[in-house]
């Protein structure tokens, strides 16, 4: 039992890490909490529910087609709505009630439009899974993993290897500095944005193959992720991920020794946790006093 | 109140700011701090005033070890420092920013709070206090106007007195006179000086030489996180090889 | 009709008083909280438990609800405020969303999901707050002191260090200000006034259970304050407006979920407009809600 659910653990953590991480790149470039990211994640569910179940066009082609939209979406929100209102002189603060304005309205849009009942995207019977050890896994599991594995590594290579991705790098890490060498950090943002809504919205794809697509699935993923990217060290890329893995095992392993009910507030238990014992996260800078 | 530091030292990553910096200051009067950008000069004030901790070494306040204190603590000590550029509050009034500096913990109890029933009320003792000390730096006339609405050189004035109604007798200015011009030099020189007057010992940083040599009866040369000489003002300035380091 | 205007104001007086607390806050001191509902909770719940279970009386309900949020915020504030205020913010995101799980799943206490039921009227000093009018009024001369206390301590000095800790954290402490313990004691301030709100509400809906205080419903406040603006007066009205404005949707004759979903739309866009184009706020002229 143990082994099926450290597999499940790990599978529904690679997900979550997925949504952290690009939560966190775009936290990274635009210093405040983007909490419309949740809509953002439902859209590319339901999208996608669009372009394949009602549109009927091929699955490939309406993922495709659901991601680069969404990817366009997110960008769309940063440049006209958090953009300006950035040059209006607002903090953080301001900024992070009007992205949790955006998201409020955004998913109930989504609800009025296609109602609140759970649906599904993928109605023919699924094939059989493999076995590893004495843990199943299922097939949509497998496709989680390896997109999973494929998108960040995808990121991590952009991060590392393009010149943009050197940009979101060096704005993420010190945006004066930045500046001074000719980077505009806005375009960065705004691409930062664009490429952080795209992975959600893989995430969020693998997610409705997973449990269906409701208007609140994005509200409720983002719950972890925060808990994620504040575990994994807000700041860090690799710790939202590393968080979300962390995350998704603890969600799964405690299944056997607490009723489900407590789940969720366990894993707010352990940011408080975090946030007493070691605040800065598993791979974040130390706190400075200021 | 002596103050004295002992071997303070302190790295940022690779870069050594302060190596072995040993000061003993004088009980009182005016001490210039002088040296190129980067000599340490601003790290060593924030060393004492709790904003940077050191390395290694010790600030010593009549004897007391003082090194790490917080913030407010030392500020609470007696010694008050101002910061480069404005560090003021742009939305409230002048007076009220210089009010704000008086100590008046009985108004800083949550019960206190209570029972104002009109707009900005302020113990009688703290409003005259606050109004002695603008007076005396020539601000009657911008008392009740925002922060904001101030020239640089009228904030860098508000600066200065707010940082002298904290009651410190050890009061510690970085580059007050940065980006003033004019009569706003004339306006913070003769503050400091009415300052020193009266037994409280000012340390200042600063770039403009012709202000030191006015002011400053002491001055410390700084270079690369080190003191290269600590003396009279006039046998400091008249060290042409070390000014070339500071020049150069 | 007349009644159900008396309900609503009533409602408005009973919510403006954790608003009025959570601008202490947040306008006066720039900290961000998502969980005043927990606060409303903790007030609703103990006296609700108080009077049902322990057929107290309104004083002790008072007493009871004022030290349980009391201690509830002090073991929030002391740990985070000591280091950023982001992590105030997040530290208050974890209470409230384990508050949420511990009301509907600590069913020995709280009932549950079924929640708590047949609240009688408020009594004080053996005298019986029955009528709807006299409801009106006492939650009303509450809102009132609420908003005495708030403009009294704008207007005192120690306003004035509230204020110059939102603006300029380490200018405060450079005049020997010792900031974290003004932070946590406006902290506890706004929690206790927050819960007596929440022991009127209780009397007032005579019914509560964990869905009227979830993060939503602290969000839903923190909206209150941003819209209405930053003085007192200013979230007070703010507060009227919001209950007022979706009732006025009901007129409409929309169908049930539909209206719910518009509400919830202009809500946020109500939000990001405020926040955009008038960020001191609805009713404000210059001081700004956030």
């Amino acid at each position: 039992m143990w082994q099926q659910l450290l597999i499940n653990g790990l599978i529904a953590g690679s997900a979550l890490g997925l949504l952290a991480a690009s939560f966190a790149l775009i936290y990274q470039t635009a210093r405040f909490f983007h909490f419309a990211h949740a809509s953002v994640f439902t859209l590319a569910g339901y999208l996608t529910y669009l372009f394949a179940r009602t549109l009927g066009w091929p699955l490939l082609v309406s993922i495709s087609a659901s991601v680069f939209l969404t990817g366009v979406a997110g960008w769309l929100l940063y440049v006209s709505i958090y953009l300006p209102i950035t040059r209006r002189d607002a903090g953080p603060t301001s900024l992070l009630l009007v992205s949790l304005g955006l998201m409020v309205a955004i998913q109930n849009i989504i609800s009025m439009a296609f109602g609140d009942e759970l649906k599904t995207l993928w109605d023919r019977p699924v094939g059989r899974g493999l076995s590893l050890g004495s843990a199943l896994i299922t097939p949509v599991q497998l496709l989680t993993v390896i997109s999973s594995f494929v998108a960040l590594i995808s990121l991590a290579a952009f991060l590392r290897l393009t010149r943009l991705g050197l940009s979101l790098r060096s704005v993420a890490d010190n945006e004066e500095l930045a500046v001074v060498i000719g980077l505009d950090p806005k375009k960065v943002t705004a691409v930062a944005f664009g490429i952080g809504s795209a992975i959600a919205a893989i995430s969020a794809i693998l997610a409705s193959f997973d449990t269906g697509l409701t208007p609140a699935m994005g509200f409720n993923a983002l719950l972890m992720a925060v808990v994620a990217v504040v575990v994994g060290g807000v700041g860090s890329i690799p710790g939202a991920l590393l968080g979300g893995v962390g995350i998704g095992l603890i969600r799964n392993l405690a299944v056997a020794v607490v009723p489900t009910a407590w789940i969720d507030s366990i894993v707010f238990l352990v940011l408080i946790v975090f946030l007493l014992v070691r605040p800065h996260g598993l791979l974040g800078e130390s706190p400075s006093r200021r | 109140m002596t103050l004295e530091c002992c071997h303070i030292s302190k790295a940022f990553g690779g870069v050594q700011a302060l190596a072995d910096v040993s000061i003993r200051f004088p009980p009182e009067g005016i001490v210039a701090v002088i040296g190129a950008n980067g000599a340490g000069k601003t790290t060593l004030i924030d060393t004492v005033t709790g904003i940077v901790r050191p390395d290694r070494g010790q600030w010593l306040l009549d004897g007391r070890d003082i090194t790490g204190l917080s913030t407010e603590k030392v500020a609470q000590t007696g010694i008050a420092r101002s910061f480069q550029g404005i560090r003021l509050l742009p939305d409230e009034t002048v007076l009220d920013n210089i009010a704000l500096a008086v100590p008046d913990r009985g108004s800083e109890t949550l019960f206190s709070a209570f029972l104002h029933f009109k707009t900005s009320t302020r113990r009688q003792s703290v409003v005259e206090e606050a109004n002695r000390l603008a007076g005396l730096a020539g601000l009657n006339g911008r008392r009740h106007d925002s922060v904001r609405w101030l020239s640089y050189g009228e904030q860098k004035l508000v600066s200065a007195v707010v940082t002298a109604a904290t009651g410190a007798r050890i009061l510690l200015f970085d580059e007050p006179l940065a980006g003033v011009h004019g009569d706003g030099v004339g306006q913070i020189v003769s503050f400091a000086q009415q300052l020193a007057s009266n037994g409280r010992l000012v340390v200042f940083i600063e770039h403009d030489l012709a202000a030191v040599r006015r002011l400053a009866a002491t001055t410390v040369l700084m270079d690369h996180g080190t003191v290269l000489a600590v003396g009279p003002t006039a046998e400091v300035l008249e060290r042409g090889d070390l000014l070339e380091a500071y020049l150069g | 009709m007349a009644y159900y205007i008396l309900h609503l104001v009533t409602l408005a007086c009973i919510l403006a008083t954790a608003v009025i607390a959570l601008q202490l806050l947040v306008s006066g001191t720039g900290l961000l909280s998502v969980a005043q509902a927990v606060f409303l909770g903790i007030g609703a719940y103990s006296g609700a438990l108080t009077a049902t279970r322990l057929g107290l009386d309104g004083v002790t309900e008072l007493l009871v609800a004022a030290g349980c949020s009391l201690l509830v915020s002090l073991f929030v504030s002391i740990p985070s405020l000591r280091l950023r205020d982001d992590y105030f913010a997040i530290a208050t995101f974890g209470l409230q969303m384990i508050t949420t799980g511990v009301l509907v799943n600590w069913v020995g206490v709280t009932n549950g999901p079924l929640g708590i039921s047949g609240i009688g009227p408020f009594s004080l000093l053996g005298i019986s707050v029955r009528s709807p009018f006299a409801l009106l009024g006492l939650a009303l001369l509450v809102c009132v002191l609420a908003v005495a206390i708030a403009s009294s301590i704008q207007a005192s000095r120690y306003g004035l260090v509230l204020r110059a800790i939102r603006s300029d954290e380490l200018f405060a402490q450079s005049l020997g200000k010792n900031t974290l313990w003004f932070k946590v004691k406006i902290v506890g301030l706004s929690a206790v006034l927050a819960s007596v709100a929440g022991v009127l509400y209780a009397h007032f809906l005579t019914y509560i259970d964990p869905a009227s205080f979830t993060l939503m419903d602290s969000v839903q406040l923190l909206s209150m304050v941003v819209i209405g603006g930053g003085r007192p007066l200013d979230a007070a009205a703010g507060t009227l407006l919001l209950v007022l404005l979706p009732e006025a949707l009901r007129f409409l004759g929309l169908p049930a979920a539909l209206a719910a979903n518009l509400r919830q739309i202009a809500y946020g866009i109500l939000i990001v407009v405020v926040v955009a184009f008038r960020p001191q706020g609805l009713f404000s002229r210059k001081q700004r809600a956030t």
